[in-house]
C-alpha cells in the first residue's frame, strides 16, 4: 500500500516538475529553488490537449465528485468508535497521530481494503468521463483500454476485436475479482453503532 | 431546395459557390469571404476520394489523426513521414491482416496453448472457491447433514432470482462472447475463426500502449481518488463545529449529473483565455513578488508535512511500540 501511494506521488510530481525530462536531484533542488523566490510566471495551457496535462485533468473531476460520498462512508464507519476509546487513548497520553494510526486506521481497514479491490476494478472499466473530457486524445494520452474497446465496437464496427479486448482485459482482472471475493467472505458486517 | 432553404436561413456565405450557381442565386456568391472562396477552389480542383475498405475508420482514426495529424498541428519537429510509414505497416499487419498462413498457424498453435492454460487456471480457481463454499456451508450447519425431505424446494424458492439473473446477464454474455471466435458483421453472414480475433489483439502494438495509458491512469486514479475521501473523513471527524453545514457541502456534488460535472469541468478546461483555470493562473501572475514568496514557502511546508506525514506515522507507532 504505501509502495503504491509513493508511486502515485512520484508519478504526480515528475507530472507537475516538468514531465518527460529527468532532471537529476541537484539539477531538481536548482529547479525547485529558481521556482521558489521567482513571482508565480504562469502560460496559458491547453489544459485537456496538453499531453502532460490530460490525465490529471481528466481524474480531478472525478476526485471531486467522488470525494464527498467516499468521506461520508468513511465518517459513518468513524461515528461508530466508542468515544471512551479516544478518552482512554488520551489518558495514556496519546498524541493525535496515535489516535489516527491505532483507532482511526483499524476501524476504517476492512472499509478501505473492499473498496480498494472494488475502485481499482472499477478503474479499468471507467470511460464515460475521458470520453466525455478528451475521446482518448491527444494523440492516444488519454486511450484506455475501455475506450478503445468502446471506439472499436461502436466507432468502427469491429465487435469481433472490441469482445477479445474485453475478454482479454477481463481476464487479467480476474484475479483481483478472486481477492475480492476472498476478502468478502471473511469480513463479517455489523452495525457501526451501537445504542 | 436545400441550397434555397439554407440562404433563406441566411447561410449563403458557409455554401459552395458552384451550389450557389447551380441553384440561380449569383448574388449570393459575393456574400462569400475572397479567401474561403479561394479555399473551395483549392479543394475542387485537389480532392480525392478517400479510400474505402474493410477497417477504414479504424485506420483514418486511430492511426492518422491519432498518431500524425495532431501532431502536425502541435509540434513543429514532428517526424510526420516515420510516422505515416508506422502508421502504414500497423494497418498492414494488424487492421487488414496481411499475415501469411505459415505465421497465423504458428500463432494460433501458441494461441490454442494460452487457452488450455487459462482455461485450467480458472477451472482450478473454480474448484477453489467450490471447496471455500463447501467448508463455510459445513462450518454453518456444524457439519451434520440436515434432513431435507423437499430437496427441491430451495431451488423452487430461487427459481424466479436465478431465471432472471440468468436471461439478463448470463445468456447476453454468452451470445457476446461467441462474437469473439467470429467474423462478425452486423448484416449478412458470419464465419467461425477461432481465436484470430484475439492473436490480432494480442499482436496489436496499439494495445500495449493503451494498457500503459489503463495501469497510468489507474494508478493516478487510485492514488488521487481513492486516499483523498479517508484524509477528509479523518479530518471531518476533527472539525469541532458546523459538521452538519460540512457534510452538507461534501454531499452536494453527488446531486448533479455525473455529465453536467464533466462538461462543466470542461469549461474550465477551456484553453481560451476565458477558462477558470487560465484566468485563474493569469490572475495569480499579478500577484505582487514579495507575497507570492511568501505563498510559495507556505506551499513548500504543507506539502513536505504531507509528504512526511505516512513516516511520522510509523514512527509513532515504532515509539509507541517500545
Amino acid at each position: 500500500m504505501l509502495c503504491l501511494g509513493i508511486g502515485c506521488w512520484y508519478f504526480f510530481l515528475k507530472t507537475i516538475t516538468g514531465g518527460e525530462e529527468h532532471l537529476g536531484l541537484l539539477a531538481g533542488i536548482k529547479h525547485w529553488a529558481k521556482w521558489m523566490v521567482e513571482g508565480f510566471q504562469f502560460e496559458r495551457q491547453d489544459w485537456l490537449g496538453d499531453p502532460k496535462w490530460a490525465i490529471p485533468a481528466v481524474i480531478l473531476p472525478s476526485v471531486w465528485a467522488g470525494a464527498g460520498i467516499g468521506s461520508l462512508i468513511y465518517l459513518a464507519a468513524l461515528k461508530g468508535v466508542d468515544d471512551e476509546l479516544y478518552e482512554a487513548a488520551e489518558l495514556d497520553g496519546a498524541a493525535l497521530l496515535h489516535k489516527v494510526r491505532f483507532i482511526a486506521i483499524p476501524t476504517l481497514l476492512p472499509l478501505i481494503i473492499i473498496n480498494f479491490v472494488g475502485a481499482f476494478i472499477g478503474t479499468f472499466h471507467s470511460m464515460g468521463n475521458i470520453f466525455v473530457m478528451t475521446g482518448g486524445g491527444p494523440g492516444d494520452e488519454t486511450m484506455v483500454l475501455s475506450l478503445a474497446i468502446w471506439y472499436q465496437a461502436f466507432a468502427f464496427l469491429n465487435f469481433s476485436t472490441a469482445t477479445a479486448m474485453a475478454w482479454v482485459l477481463g481476464l487479467m482482472l480476474i484475479g483481483f475479482t478472486a481477492f475480492q471475493l476472498n476478502m468478502l467472505q471473511k469480513v463479517e458486517f455489523r452495525r457501526t453503532v451501537t445504542e | 431546395m436545400q441550397t434555397e432553404y439554407l440562404v433563406e436561413q441566411g447561410l449563403a456565405k458557409y455554401l459552395l459557390p458552384d451550389r450557389l450557381k447551380q441553384a440561380g442565386l449569383d448574388e449570393y456568391i459575393d456574400e462569400i469571404p475572397a479567401n474561403w472562396k479561394h479555399d473551395w477552389m483549392v479543394s475542387a480542383t485537389n480532392w480525392r476520394c478517400e479510400p474505402h475498405c474493410p477497417g477504414w475508420d479504424s485506420i483514418s482514426t486511430l492511426l492518422i489523426t491519432n498518431d500524425v495529424t495532431r501532431f502536425i498541428f502541435t509540434n513543429k519537429n514532428f517526424d510526420y513521414r516515420a510516422a505515416l510509414k508506422r502508421a502504414e505497416t500497423h494497418a498492414n499487419n494488424n487492421i487488414l491482416g496481411e499475415r501469411t498462413g505459415a505465421q497465423m498457424a504458428r500463432y494460433r498453435r501458441i494461441a490454442y496453448m494460452i487457452l488450455e492454460i487459462v482455461l485450467t487456471v480458472i477451472a482450478a480457481l473454480g474448484w477453489w472457491f467450490g471447496v471455500l463454499i463447501k467448508r463455510k456451508a459445513q462450518e454453518a450447519t456444524g457439519g451434520a447433514k440436515k434432513n431435507v425431505t423437499l430437496w427441491w424446494m430451495p431451488w423452487l424458492l430461487m427459481a424466479p432470482a436465478l431465471l432472471s439473473i440468468g436471461v439478463w446477464a448470463y445468456y447476453p454474455m454468452a451470445r457476446g462472447t461467441l462474437i469473439a471466435f467470429q467474423d462478425y458483421k452486423l448484416t449478412g453472414d458470419y464465419t467461425w475463426v477461432g481465436l484470430d480475433n484475439f492473436i490480432k489483439v494480442m499482436l496489436d502494438p496499439k494495445f500495449y500502449i493503451y494498457l500503459t495509458k489503463t495501469l497510468k491512469f489507474s494508478a493516478m486514479t487510485i492514488g488521487l481518488a481513492f486516499f483523498t475521501p479517508i484524509l477528509l473523513a479523518l479530518f471531518l471527524s476533527e472539525v469541532p463545529r458546523l459538521k452538519i453545514f460540512f457534510r452538507t457541502l461534501y454531499f452536494l456534488p453527488q446531486i448533479s449529473s455525473s455529465i453536467v460535472i464533466m462538461l462543466l469541468w470542461r469549461q474550465m478546461y477551456s484553453p481560451s483565455p476565458t477558462g477558470l483555470f487560465n484566468q485563474l493562473g493569469m490572475k495569480l501572475t499579478e500577484i505582487p513578488h514579495p507575497v507570492a514568496i511568501a505563498i510559495k514557502v507556505i506551499l513548500a511546508l504543507i506539502v513536505v508535512a504531507i509528504l512526511i506525514f505516512p513516516f511520522t506515522i510509523a514512527m509513532n507507532a515504532e515509539v509507541a511500540n517500545r
